[in-house]
């Protein structure tokens, strides 16, 4: 098992290797200079000119991306062009907003996704599975920002329930930081709790329809029992991988749902760093979010051990 | 102890932690600002970006200030006196000034800053040029000499657009001006507390108890500077809808720029108050590429500008007439050299006469490539009439839409429209940056080592030299006007009118007063 991980984080190294060529080249193709935008509209091209000199932005970009390689492989990511910080601490600003949204928004997508998609199996054609379509198409077809709009003006803006925008660390108390999270993880997790609804239902109907149920049954084992001991179980696999990827679609679509409600973000530090063509930030954030796929994915191989003793590593 | 009397301890401390928190923040006065803006850069001499000049108010001071006429008093300095028929200034700094390290304010401190400012800023450049040295006659004392008079010294010392000159410890002012300063120690009425910063996300201030503000009443950025909350917190907010929000639910107190389609929201609420206070005005203006057809024909030019009306462009910006200013003038219209004189062609408003005049120019349909900025939506919205306008002319045009960092880029291409070039795109600059020909970058007619579109006029440069080396106001004021009765025959640019800023505040809100900057001193909270 330790041997497969291992084996899983050093295949990710290439894997990152190749991201941060590609980042680097995308982004030295994409038109915009960071010196003419922070020179401002009265720099002359002399100013400009002396600006990006100051920031290495007129090196051959071959050595501007062996510059930036060798500085990352001993954990520097750069400084950011405009405010002259640290890349690595600019992230890490950044982490508890993003962690702590997809945290609550991947526990109400599973909490929501999986009983909801367990409920509409087992009575497969009644009102729960009616429902789940509907929530499913409600889900899948609402965009975020719509999504998050509603939410905000109902349960912020006329029942004054809760806050409007922002975060509060977790430091400043488990409540503030619960309440102001609420809206922004429900809105995200609409789509995911919809993908997981529908897969748990499908993976459960597969799994309802085999013969070891049906010998659950004759023997007259609990209705209850035969659906979370039996059939849940062998049905989780294809849940978690569901899991394992939304996981990493959730990461681009807090990206919209940081914006909606002001959270301080990776998202949003991606945003910014795009818009000024702040290059050290881009690169920093991309590899620190192909760095995170790579984790879930292994993370998920690990649980289909737990959940499943036939898979061997 | 028991597992379950650990627990219900554990869970009535966390309760408690929030509610003495929430205590502490209830005795102090915190005024929440929503910007629009990433503050990035902490240095507003190494960038002229809006939120570092905004964050640059609250931590710095001036030596002078201008007023709402545009007329300079002492800020941090007790006064001046001007000496040797003109060719020396002796400034004075107020008793007990000091920086938010508690270092007192000295004269070599302000040597510096006004050595840095000047090595950036296009009025500073130009006073630097009259400089001939500094002396410091005292911690208290020091004289800026001159190779011959320069009767605008005070005026740039004390200037609201950017970049201002601030006064930074002489460390700080020591940077080279292309390096960003990495302190953040001023001497304004608000201590920023970096240690709070999230760049692009959140800043926070507190009140500087040091500080002693002038007794005067605040007009523009002259007067008092009171600090009158103990402490300012902004959040970025950049989705209108939400910021909004945010400021009917109470959450924030102010917002900066609220987007105009929301005003009649706010208007209907009675806890909130929309009103201007940027009174200058936002200037809108086509900028012509003067070196690549077909723009670099001034036929051509003064054709376009005969079918402009600036209404139609304002329009497609704003709904409410009041908001409006039509502006058949190089300068705005609180300047002192506000004039119409040499507008004729701006007052044409026919799209006949204007076509009769493209084809008599002998437009041959170049192409006409227009940069749009989309992001901001005044801009796409002037993009778009131009577009239509330019179509109706006739022209062969293309709008291609970018990002401002697309356009930053683009329009620095002196190519061809084919190879990468452009003809034109919409900008905007305030009131106070086209008071006077100083500051007015767009008022120059330079060539290709000007500004963007390159205009050449060497009669519009000698009539901008002829004003600097004025003695007195008849003869500024006569210069001034001369050279914008020229700007009219070469159209540096096609003035489009200018909009109204509104700022949205609740109503606790006391002592919002006009002012050409986003300052926040004197702003308090009942």
């Amino acid at each position: 098992m330790l041997g497969y991980v291992v084996r899983r984080l050093l295949m990710a190294v290439p894997v990152m290797g190749v991201v941060a060529l590609v980042v680097f080249s995308l982004l030295y193709l994409t038109p915009g200079d960071p010196a003419q935008v922070l020179a401002g509209d009265t720099a002359t091209p002399e100013q400009i000119a002396k600006i990006r000199t100051s920031l290495g932005l007129d090196e051959p970009p071959v050595a501007r991306f062996a510059h930036w390689l060798w500085h990352m492989v001993q954990g520097d990511l750069g400084a950011s062009i405009f405010s002259g910080e640290p890349v690595t601490h600019m992230i890490g600003q950044r982490l508890q907003p993003t962690f702590s949204l997809l945290l609550i928004a991947v526990v109400i997508s599973v909490g929501v996704g999986v009983p909801f998609g367990v409920a509409a199996a087992a009575r497969r054609g009644g009102f729960y599975d009616h429902a789940l379509t509907t929530f499913t198409t409600l889900g899948f077809s609402l965009p975020a920002f719509i999504a998050g709009y509603g939410l905000a003006y109902l349960f912020a803006t006329t029942l004054k329930w809760l806050p409007v925008q922002g975060f509060v660390p977790l430091e400043q108390g488990v409540d503030a930081w619960l309440r102001n999270l609420i809206l922004p993880a429900t809105t995200l997790s609409l789509v995911y709790a919809a993908i997981i609804a529908r897969v748990t239902r499908a993976s459960m109907l597969e799994v309802l329809s085999e013969d070891y149920i049906r010998t659950a049954r004759a023997k007259g084992v609990a209705p209850r029992r035969i659906l979370f001991r039996h059939a849940l179980k062998n049905a989780a696999v294809p849940v978690m991988t569901v899991i394992g990827i939304g996981v990493a679609t959730l990461i681009g679509s807090a990206v919209i749902t940081e914006n909606v409600f002001a959270i301080p973000g990776i998202g949003r530090l991606t945003v910014d760093a795009i818009l000024h063509r702040d290059y050290p930030i881009i690169q920093g954030v991309v590899l620190l979010l192909s760095a995170g796929y790579v984790l879930v994915n292994v993370a998920v191989d690990l649980c289909y051990t737990l959940i499943d003793p036939r898979i061997r590593y | 102890m028991k597992r379950r009397n650990f627990l219900k301890g554990a869970s009535l401390a966390g309760s408690a932690l929030p509610f003495i928190g929430r205590q502490t923040l209830a005795a102090t006065k915190t005024l929440k600002i929503i910007h629009n803006g990433n503050l990035a850069s902490l240095d507003p001499i190494w960038t002229t970006a809006p939120p570092t000049k905004d964050y640059a108010f609250l931590v710095f001071d001036q030596l002078l200030a201008v007023d709402s006429k545009y007329v300079p008093h002492p800020q941090m300095a007790e006064g001046w006196t001007v000496e040797d028929d003109g060719k020396t200034y002796v400034l004075g700094l107020r008793q007990g000034l000091k920086f938010h390290d508690n270092v007192p304010v000295r004269s070599a401190d302000c040597i510096a800053s006004i050595q840095r400012w000047g090595a950036r800023d296009g009025f500073g450049q130009l006073m630097m040029k009259f400089v001939d040295g500094f002396e410091a006659i005292d911690d208290a004392k020091f004289k800026i000499k001159l190779k011959k008079p320069f009767p605008l010294l005070p005026a740039a010392l004390g200037k609201s657009n950017s970049s201002q000159c601030f006064i930074m410890p002489e460390r700080m002012a020591k940077v080279d001006p292309m390096k960003q300063v990495t302190e953040t120690i001023g001497s304004g009425p608000y201590r920023f507390l970096k240690e709070e910063f999230v760049s692009g996300a959140k800043a926070a201030w507190a009140k500087f108890d040091g500080y002693i503000p002038r007794k005067e009443p605040v007009d523009s950025i002259a007067g008092g500077r009171i600090p009158a909350v103990d402490r300012i917190e902004w959040a970025f907010i950049s989705d209108p809808s939400t910021a909004m929000a945010a400021l009917v639910a109470g959450e924030q107190d102010y917002w900066d720029a609220p987007a105009l389609d929301l005003v009649p929201v706010m208007k209907a609420d009675p806890n909130i108050i929309v009103s201007p206070r940027n009174l200058t005005g936002s200037y809108y203006m086509l900028q012509l590429n003067h070196v690549q057809p077909p723009f670099n024909n001034p036929k051509i030019r003064q054709a376009l500008a005969m079918a402009i009306d600036q209404e139609n462009f304002l329009k497609a910006a704003v709904s409410d007439p009041t908001l409006m200013k039509p502006c058949y003038s190089y300068y705005g219209v609180d300047s002192p050299y506000y004039s119409e004189q040499g507008a004729d062609v701006l007052k044409v408003k026919s799209l006949d006469k204007a076509k009769a005049a493209l084809k008599e120019a002998g437009y041959g349909g170049e192409k006409v490539v227009i940069l749009g900025v989309m992001e901001n939506p005044t801009f796409a919205a002037m993009a778009q009439v131009t577009e239509d306008l330019l179509k109706r002319l006739g022209m062969n045009v293309q709008l291609v839409a970018m990002d401002f960092a697309t356009m930053a880029q683009r329009r620095t291409s002196k190519e061809p429209t084919d190879k990468g070039g452009w003809s034109c795109f919409i900008t905007s600059w305030t009131g106070s940056d086209i008071v006077n020909p100083a500051v007015h970058q767009m008022l120059r007619a330079a060539g290709t080592s000007g500004w963007f579109g390159w205009p050449t006029d060497p009669e519009m440069e000698s009539l901008r030299d002829q004003w600097t080396n004025a003695t007195n106001e008849a003869d500024q004021k006569k210069a001034a006007i001369a050279l914008q009765v020229e700007a009219f025959k070469t159209l540096p640019y096609i003035p489009l009118g200018s909009l109204i800023a509104l700022v949205a505040y609740r109503k606790n809100l006391t002592g919002v007063w006009p002012c050409p900057v986003a300052a926040y001193w004197n702003i308090g909270k009942s």
